[in-house]
């Protein structure tokens, strides 16, 4: 062994630049592993930390059994809508080991001050918690940023607007800008929503944290107005003891004095905010007020989330659990105790973490291929320069087995090197980040065993699988090569490989496009099977793209670089598998990349507004203006006249969960609908309807008809889809606040395409009652009013008569028109507390940030791809510097016959841009494949699945990888053509007669 | 140390076959050719180029298989022997020397005379006493770029014989190096035959390397068409005048 390693040692010493090269590529994918991986150590440490305080002065917290499932971020979970059953605190409290326990009730609100700002400007706090978007509560004077205010955001007079009875004062004074008449006009900004946190209703006599100021809410005076507020969202939102602040929207709206900070444990980064948002333990509150508050900002009875448990020091808890596990479990709402350690495993089994984790797996898995193909390509070049070497020691000493090894001890060096290098270099790199910009560690930094083991993983993973081919091609090295060794020329292309390869690459395609199968098998099948088979099978395919380059791209390219065809014929075949690991290290981030992309904006079509969409809508708030005021608006200059329609929406439940949303919630699979009242005619039927709708199922003139006839209703296909319900089924909607009995029957009398209509909702107010709907479904407009008690008109939809209308315009002359229908000033986008407004919601401007959104996200999303096509092209410059190292001789007799040095360094760089196009092919077709796939794959297991989306390529993203990676092939060839074109020819001759 | 003769095994290759294809044709470069190498003799084969004399040599020391025959080495049929066992057994009975040296670059002298023993131990006097032998003990520590011709085959040589091998297989050894020292080095085997009672087969077609064998055996297309001890003179002359004979007798008449 001793003798083995000092070989492989010497082998590596040998070729300096290569061990350089390659060591350096994989010290920056462990790295790459470092950064990633020490994000989820950071917020496990977190964990630990905040779960040891999360239950205050409390051991025990009691709530439902957790049945989360998959729900998107910012969801309220299901498990935080049911409710502890009453009952269970006052036998909890009968207990004799029982010392306190207090039922809390966590919803969240918006709220808004009243009266000028107080306390420290908003800012990071010490530890570093992360500032919110939302900054300043609006009201305050102040813009989000924290600038000194420059007036004209508010009126600073709010502060007096508070009620004896606590409630919203209805007849705010106006301010100066109220009045729509005499609004100046101003640039339009987008809406900007109060901000919210954790109410938290509790009569508990003890605060359940140290009270940083103030006192804790008197139990003896439940009415009183008054809430403590955490320490964090004072510092947040600018308030302070004595502070007042309407909690609630709407007339159940409350004005709370702060009497109390609470000093909450805190939790580092955005993913532990996420995260801890998600438990039921008195750490999660925000504001804290009494139950009776609570139910009347809700405007609910008191309802009870959790129960904060208190034992008597003297009390065993282990046994006290044990004693009422069995009590808990069989509740009408079954529920379970939590003490810290449970919450530390809940955060860890949380959404947020296992995105986290999931990140770390991802990065982890990249870098590994990436390190796998270019130590790969390094081993292969150093066996095929070392045949002779390798027969010899096969003819004098060494057996199979031990040629073997002396590779795979090759391949543990690289790993090591790369290990301990990548280590090194992630935490150098975290220090740099932490002291330069925070920021970019979200959920901040800990090098810990986490990290540790991933990089390991990729390291030490990638070097042995990528040791596994050249081990078995070094043992076939024959002691009798020691004599004449093969000689070297084009390799043969493995055909039967190539074969099995394109058998491999549409595996993927069958799995998740054409196979019947149940969604989880179908998952399943596709992440076990689907995606490994179309890595491997585009590996296989490789030699057959890199000998396609070689013979119909490489004369394309000689012409274009002005050199002999010949020169550069060749040149990848002669070493095929070299040419093949290089240029599978590259389609490793490119093809990643590209699949994103196409990935991204496959899934993003389905969510921008489609040319069905209308240019705008226009929201009444609080509650609608007068249909008839209809002549009126689009009648406005700017507003095509014929069609500006008044409409009601309502978003009720469903009666029968039709979509299955209780079994897994999805984008598209929710238990209610946003339902849209309409003129039937106007909408959709005669020369020039406002929808120009793509009929899927049944047609317009019968649908119209429907809708006239009474509760017919227009449905996106996707609810076909998702419910089974076919034309002229029906299904019943109940109007809120109303019992079953009360329910409605709508008849389904066409499906259309309706891409984007989910921020069509969103952004337009539609989705008025919950966060999500299954559908946006339309009526007639009679039906909806009068089924859902809607006696105005909530928005209006409208198209502009040109395409560049002047929103503002607009906006401020409907301004007008509302003005006069409520009777008293009205504001645009927001108003100031209790007064009517309105928004102009653009279609264009949903597009342009949902695209902006969207984009951003896919950039944040490519980061890692792209760093990963960098590291790789190290691996371009190893294989030139080899090429280029082995042709030494060759290229000195072409110089010595003439070939001019620019000709030789433009050759070598060509080279480098050969091997880039064969990994522009791979990762074009592994990208589109892979990102298809994913499209699909995704209507099955993501939330935001269940659209159908059309593949979408997005070119513009596609050439910016595809000309990054080459150039950056090109450029890796320039130092080593830069070099060779320099030499004399003598010295080439000299120096590739020690190789040739 | 190594066994004395008496206690060793022959070399024996009776009627040896290998085929080189060479597409649609079957080239016969060993054509049922039999040999025996009594332990302790020194015997050189000859033959012109293509002549089959580095095919036995190889198929001798197991490094390529043979397509019919047998050859026996230290009583162990080499065409019945894995390939493992085949390397193990190499690598402790028989000694390669090559034309082209074929030492690995990258290690010093000394651990290229250590390669074949690894794993082995107690090797260091021995190793002492094979540079102080072959006169390279000073450049020990070099490696392979800083020896001349006649070092690196020394060095050759004496990895060859680390292991204290049964016989010394050496092929075409002075190909690469000048007449002067080619000559030092076909001394020094005749010495270590003498001293040691190596067996030793060289492969040539250098009358002048030939002269210092105690037999030669002639090849052609081959086929062992004759051998002639020689008369240990060490004298060039004759041994010319006797192959060119031997060649003479078995060509066919015109």
């Amino acid at each position: 062994m001793k003798m083995l390693i000092k070989l492989a040692l010497a082998a590596l010493r040998e070729n300096r630049i290569r061990l350089g090269l390659t060591s350096l590529a994989t010290v920056a994918a462990a790295a790459m592993v470092v950064w990633v991986g020490s994000g989820y150590d950071a917020l496990m440490e977190s964990f630990e930390d905040y779960s040891e305080g999360a239950l205050g002065h409390y051991q025990l917290s009691v709530a439902g059994i957790s049945t989360f499932s998959q729900y998107a971020p910012g969801d309220i979970p299901r498990t935080a809508m049911r409710f502890v059953p009453p009952g269970v605190v006052d036998d909890l409290r009968a207990d004799p080991d029982v010392e306190a326990a207090d039922a809390m009730w966590a919803q969240r609100v918006r709220i808004e001050r009243l009266g000028p700002p107080k306390g420290p400007p908003a800012g990071a706090r010490p530890g570093g918690q992360r500032p919110s978007s939302e900054g300043a509560v609006p009201g305050d004077g102040r813009p989000s940023d924290g600038r000194p205010s420059d007036g004209k955001a508010g009126d600073g007079k709010a502060g007096d607007g508070k009620a004896s009875d606590g409630k919203a004062p209805s007849d705010e004074k106006a301010g100066p800008q109220a009045a729509a008449g005499e609004q100046q006009p101003r640039p339009r900004r987008r809406p900007r929503r109060t901000p919210s946190l954790r109410l938290l209703g509790s009569d508990a006599a003890q605060p359940p944290f140290p009270l940083a100021e103030g006192r804790w809410l008197d139990p003896s005076t439940p009415d009183a107005l008054e809430a403590a507020i955490s320490s964090g969202d004072a510092e947040r939102y600018r308030l302070g003891l004595g502070d007042t602040v309407r909690v609630g929207e709407g007339a159940s709206a409350l004005d709370v004095k702060i009497v109390g900070v609470v000093d909450l444990p805190h939790i580092e980064g955005f993913t532990g905010m996420v995260a801890s948002g998600q438990l039921m333990t008195p750490s999660v509150g925000g504001l804290y007020t009494s139950m009776a508050n609570a139910a009347r900002i809700i405007d609910e009875p008191p309802r009870i989330s959790f129960v904060a448990v208190r034992v008597h020091e003297s009390a065993d808890i282990t046994a006290f659990r044990f004693r009422w596990a069995p009590k808990l479990n069989s509740l009408e709402t079954p529920s379970q105790f939590q003490e810290a350690h449970d919450i530390e495993e809940t955060l860890d089994q949380s959404a947020a973490a296992e995105n986290v984790r999931f990140q770390a797996y991802m990065s982890t898995a990249i870098a590994l291929l990436a390190a796998l193909f270019i130590i790969f390509s390094a081993l292969s070049m150093g066996v095929t320069e070392r045949t002779r070497q390798l027969a010899i020691l096969r003819a004098v000493a060494l057996t199979r087995g031990q040629v073997a090894a002396l590779i795979a001890i090759e391949a543990v060096v690289l790993a090591t090197i790369g290990f301990a290098g990548g280590i090194g270099a992630g935490q150098a790199t975290l220090w740099l980040a932490a002291s330069a910009s925070p920021e970019l560690l979200g959920d901040g930094a800990v090098l810990g065993p986490y990290a540790i083991t991933l990089a390991a993983i990729c390291a030490y993973g990638g070097a042995l699988l990528a040791a596994l081919v050249p081990m078995f091609r070094a043992t076939r090295v024959r002691p009798i090569d020691a004599m004449a060794p093969a000689a070297a020329g084009r390799s043969r292309a493995p055909w039967l490989a190539i074969l099995i390869g394109v058998m491999l690459l549409p595996v993927n395609l069958l799995i998740t496009y054409t196979m019947s199968a149940g969604d989880a098998t179908r998952v399943q099948l596709a992440i076990l099977v689907g995606f490994p088979a179309m890595a491997v099978g585009i590996v296989l395919v490789a030699p057959a793209v890199t000998l396609f380059v070689d013979r119909a791209i490489s004369p394309l390219l000689a012409r274009l670089s002005g050199i002999e065809p010949k020169l550069l014929e060749s040149q990848l075949s002669s070493n095929l598998w070299r040419a093949v690991g290089t240029a599978a290290a590259l389609t490793v981030g490119l093809s990643l990349y590209v699949a994103i992309q196409v990935w991204g904006h496959t899934m993003l079509s389905s969510f921008l507004p489609g040319p069905w969409a209308p240019d705008a809508v226009v929201t009444f708030y609080p509650d609608g203006i007068d249909a008839k005021r209809a002549g009126e608006i689009a009648a406005i200059e700017g507003i095509d006249a014929d069609n500006a329609l008044p409409i009601v929406a309502e978003q009720p439940r469903l009666l029968e969960d039709l979509t299955g949303s209780a079994e897994r919630a999805t984008v598209v699979r929710q238990d209610n609908v946003v339902l849209i009242g309409i003129d039937p005619e106007a909408g959709f039927g005669g020369d020039d309807p406002l929808f120009e709708m793509e009929w899927l199922q049944g047609d317009r003139a019968a649908a119209v008809a429907a809708m006239k006839a009474g509760r017919g209703c227009i449905v996106p296909d996707h609810f076909l889809r998702e419910t089974g319900l076919s034309l002229g089924d029906s299904f019943a909607l109940v109007p809120p606040g109303k019992g079953t009995d009360a329910a409605v029957t709508y008849t389904i009398a066409a499906a259309v395409r309706l891409h984007g209509w989910h921020w069509q909702t969103k952004l337009t107010g539609f989705r008025s009652r919950t966060h999500r709907a299954a559908a946006l479904v339309f009526s007639d407009y009679a039906s909806v009013a009068a089924d859902f008690a809607k006696n105005k008109a909530t928005h209006f939809w409208v198209d502009f008569d040109e395409a560049d209308a002047d929103k503002d315009a607009i906006a401020q002359a409907i301004a007008a028109v509302y003005t006069a229908d409520r009777g008293e000033p009205v504001g645009i986008d927001e108003g100031k507390p209790g007064q009517p407004f309105l928004r102009v919601i653009g279609v264009d401007d949903i597009r342009t940030m949902v695209n902006h959104h969207a984009r951003q996200w896919l950039w944040a999303m490519s980061r890692l791809p792209l760093i990963t096509l960098i590291i790789t092209c190290l691996g371009v410059l190893n294989l030139i510097l080899t090429s280029v190292r082995a042709r030494r001789w060759d290229m000195g007799v072409m110089r010595a016959l003439g070939v001019t040095r620019s000709a030789l360094v433009r050759m070598v760089v060509a080279e480098g841009v050969l091997v880039g196009v064969v990994a522009v092919l791979l990762s074009v077709g592994l990208g589109i494949l892979a990102g298809y796939c994913g499209a699909g794959i995704s209507q099955y297991i993501s939330f935001f699945g269940g659209l159908e989306p059309q593949m979408v390529v997005p070119w513009g993203e596609f050439w910016v990888g595809l000309v990054a990676a080459l150039g950056l092939s090109a450029l890796a060839a320039v130092g080593p053509a830069i070099s060779v074109g320099r030499a004399e020819p003598l010295t080439l001759l000299q120096q590739g007669r020690g190789t040739a | 140390m190594s066994r004395s003769p008496e206690h060793r095994s022959p070399l024996v290759a009776e009627k040896v076959v290998k085929c080189f294809h060479q597409g649609p044709n079957v080239v016969r470069a060993l054509d049922g050719v039999d040999l025996r190498v009594e332990p302790g003799e020194f015997i050189a084969i000859m033959g012109a180029s293509g002549s089959g004399k580095s095919t036995l040599l190889h198929a001798a020391a197991g490094l390529t298989h043979i397509d019919g025959g047998r050859i026996v080495v230290g009583g162990q049929d080499l065409g019945r022997m894995k390939d493992a066992a085949l390397t193990r057994f190499r690598r402790k009975h028989i000694g390669l020397v090559f034309q082209a040296f074929n030492l690995i670059p990258t290690l010093s002298a000394e651990d290229n005379i250590r390669l074949p023993a690894m794993g082995t131990d107690g090797i260091e006097a021995r190793l002492d006493r094979l540079l102080d032998r072959l006169e390279i003990t000073e450049r020990r520590a070099h490696r392979p770029d800083a020896l001349s011709g006649g070092e690196q085959q020394r060095v050759a040589v004496a990895r060859a014989l680390i292991t204290e091998p049964d016989i010394l297989l050496a092929d075409e050894p002075t190909g690469s190096l000048d007449s002067v020292t080619g000559q030092s080095l076909c001394r020094l085997l005749r010495e270590l035959c003498d001293e040691q009672s190596r067996t030793i087969v060289v492969v040539t077609h250098e009358p002048a390397v030939a002269m210092w064998a105690d037999r030669v055996v002639v090849l052609r297309d081959g086929v062992d068409i004759a051998r002639f001890a020689t008369d240990g003179e060490h004298d060039p002359q004759a041994l010319t005048v006797a192959y060119q004979a031997a060649l003479a007798a078995e060509r066919p008449a015109a």
